[in-house]
């Protein structure tokens, strides 16, 4: 009855147990050669990729300002549909702004929220982790009644209670998104170093007289990377729904800053009218979080050797 | 075993501890609830009144305690907003939520189950990259947006189904295809991974040179083995269905408990946000506590120690 069994699967979306991989034989090559073999982990790096254009380069992307009102072209359907042009392609809001441009630029807030949020999280769980399961004793029985308490409450709810008390900002929702994530990440670190530390390395380190901080940099630390990064991965996707999530309750961003979740909300009041306000940003998200799970999934098996030869 | 009921019993204890302190400290993360729930046009005696009859002038640790020796008693204090007992809000709206997480985890584990396990006998299949894809979707896709485009084809262009509320059974449908998608994805992909850990078992290869039919091989002797961490899943599932479903039940008007926690933070009704939110945790940490029981009750190799 340990607790890891208890509970497997955090709301998030991480199955905290790796998959067994179905075909079988060993694959040659170097992990580069394996790499454009494996066409999910392409697709999901191409929407990495993306992402990461779009949010960089928004300016130059788009073709009109995202907050451009011309209410001449105002709910204008895809361009596909009668009564859509080819200059606004997926269509126009209420207040003319063009749908296209909005999402693009969208996607900085998006980037912003799962990199500074997953960053955090990662942070302040591998810290609390790795010390916890370092030194032991009453420190470790803290951080485990931390993480315990943190992952028994619904975290959605927690996230949206907290948000709802201090306001919502761009800073604010990374801040709660990642502070509320970091139980997960410590609790995943705590099990790698308790299981490292036991390893004949590390006790010959111990045993040569190195100092505690040295061992846990370049003995411990760097054997938890390949989970760490996984980890990394998948939260960064779970960290972008939510967040558009917020922006659909419109605890995000204020309503003003083209985000895919504020799109989403204002979409939502014109569902009978227009279906498009809601479908495109909703379809940004999915498949960017499903182009980072994809990538996550790849990463998990490539990282770890005893499942690389599968 | 008396002895690990005892310790997990502690355990859960002092995690309803934690959440009852993490939540009541960060309702009060501003320094000041009373002048947050207030209209900014109110002046400071306003303030200062409507904070002394909230007793939230008293120190924290007194105010914590004071919840606490209510709480325990089932008294979660008083809505500002709906005028109303916390625990009367939250139990009326019970229902609505613990139906429709049932609705969504049946259909989850309907669906799930014999989906993992068809992609599973065959690897690789048309059935394998289905539940892949099933997988995926349930991980990916935000549930209110499924919402939104589930009514907007059923709902608004196909009027085979309303689009919100809740009233008879037609209502229930789009609601709980959308609760049940991410479990969905869980569901499939821990069945399928399970089965193919299990399928490797000697005893399965015992099974079969017994000559017995694959499906007896299937049903009897792997399926039951899946079964144990599965029943856990739907468990926890069930327990966070509960607490986390607000995007899905403000999109579809369902009066259950998550659209209560949201109606309470848009009014600033900081009370009822603490007692749901308190709630909350504390059923998933109950629903938690009874599934680490049945586990030990259903799972032979944990009972005999």
């Amino acid at each position: 009855m340990s607790k890891d069994e208890s509970n497997p699967i955090h709301p998030s979306g991480v199955l905290l147990r790796p998959e067994p991989r179905a075909r079988s034989g060993r694959r040659a090559g170097g992990t580069w050669k394996r790499f454009w073999r494996a066409r999910d982990a392409i697709a999901g790096a191409v929407v990495a990729l993306i992402l990461l254009a779009c949010a960089v380069f928004s300016p130059q992307l788009a073709a009109f300002d995202p907050n451009d009102q011309e209410l001449m072209r105002s709910m204008r359907p895809p361009a596909s549909y009668a009564g859509g042009m080819w200059e606004t392609p997926l269509g126009t809001d209420f207040l003319g702004r063009d749908i296209l441009s909005r999402v693009i630029f969208g996607s900085r807030v998006s980037l912003a929220v799962g990199l500074g949020g997953v960053l955090l999280a990662a942070t302040l769980g591998s810290l609390l982790g790795m010390l916890g399961a370092y030194w032991g004793g009453l420190l470790d029985r803290v951080v485990c009644w931390i993480v315990d308490t943190m992952l028994g409450m619904p975290y959605l709810l927690f996230v949206i209670v907290v948000i709802g008390v201090i306001g919502p900002s761009l800073l604010n929702v990374i801040i709660v998104l990642g502070f509320a994530d970091f139980p997960i990440f410590a609790r995943m670190i705590r099990g790698e170093m308790l299981a490292i530390k036991e390893k004949e390395y590390v006790q010959a380190a111990v045993a040569i007289g190195a100092r505690p901080f040295s061992i846990l940099r370049r003995h411990m630390l760097v054997n938890t990377a390949p989970t760490l990064i996984t980890l990394v991965t998948f939260e960064m996707a779970a960290m972008i729904l939510y967040e558009s999530g917020l922006g659909f309750l419109g605890l995000s961003v204020p309503p003003g800053v083209p985000s895919w979740g504020n799109m989403l909300s204002e979409g939502r009041s014109h569902l009978t009218t227009a279906w498009w306000l809601a479908t495109f940003p909703g379809l940004a998200v999915m498949v960017t979080s499903l182009g980072i799970n994809l990538l996550g999934e790849w990463l998990r098996v490539e990282l770890d050797p005893h499942q690389r030869g599968r | 075993m008396q002895r690990q009921i005892v310790l997990r019993l502690g355990q859960t204890v002092m995690t309803l501890l934690g959440m009852a302190m993490v939540v009541f400290f960060a309702v009060r993360l501003t320094g000041d609830p009373a002048a947050a729930m207030m209209p900014r046009t109110a002046s400071r005696e306003e303030v200062d009144a409507f904070r002394h009859s909230l007793g939230y002038d008293r120190p924290l640790s007194v105010q914590f305690l004071d919840y606490m020796s209510h709480a325990v008693r089932g008294d979660l204090g008083k809505s500002l907003y709906f005028r109303d007992s916390v625990i009367s809000l939250i139990l009326d709206r019970l229902p609505a939520t613990l139906e429709l997480a049932l609705a969504g985890l049946t259909l989850a584990v309907a669906v799930g189950v014999p989906l993992g396990m068809v992609a599973a006998h065959k690897p690789g299949s048309i059935a394998d990259a289905a539940a892949r894809l099933v997988g995926l979707i349930g991980q990916a896709a935000p549930g209110y947006w499924v919402a939104l485009i589930l009514i907007i084809v059923f709902a608004v262009q196909l009027h085979l189904l309303p689009a919100v509320g809740r009233g008879g059974l037609r209502s229930i449908i789009l609601p709980a295809i959308t609760v049940s998608l991410s479990s969905l994805g869980y569901l499939t992909r821990l069945t399928r991974a399970n089965m193919l850990e299990v399928l490797h078992q000697d005893y399965i290869r015992t099974a079969r040179a017994k000559g017995l039919r694959e499906r007896t091989v299937y049903l009897r002797h792997a399926l039951r083995n899946v079964a144990i961490p599965l029943v856990t899943l739907v468990g926890v599932q069930f327990g966070y269905l509960v607490g986390g479903t607000v995007f899905i039940e403000t999109v579809f008007a369902w009066p259950g408990i998550g659209r209560l926690a949201y109606q309470a933070i848009s009014v600033r009704d900081f009370p009822l946000v603490q007692g749901v939110a308190i709630f909350a945790g504390f059923f998933v940490s109950i629903t938690n506590l009874v599934m680490d029981l049945l586990y030990a009750v259903i799972n032979p190799s944990i009972r005999q120690t």
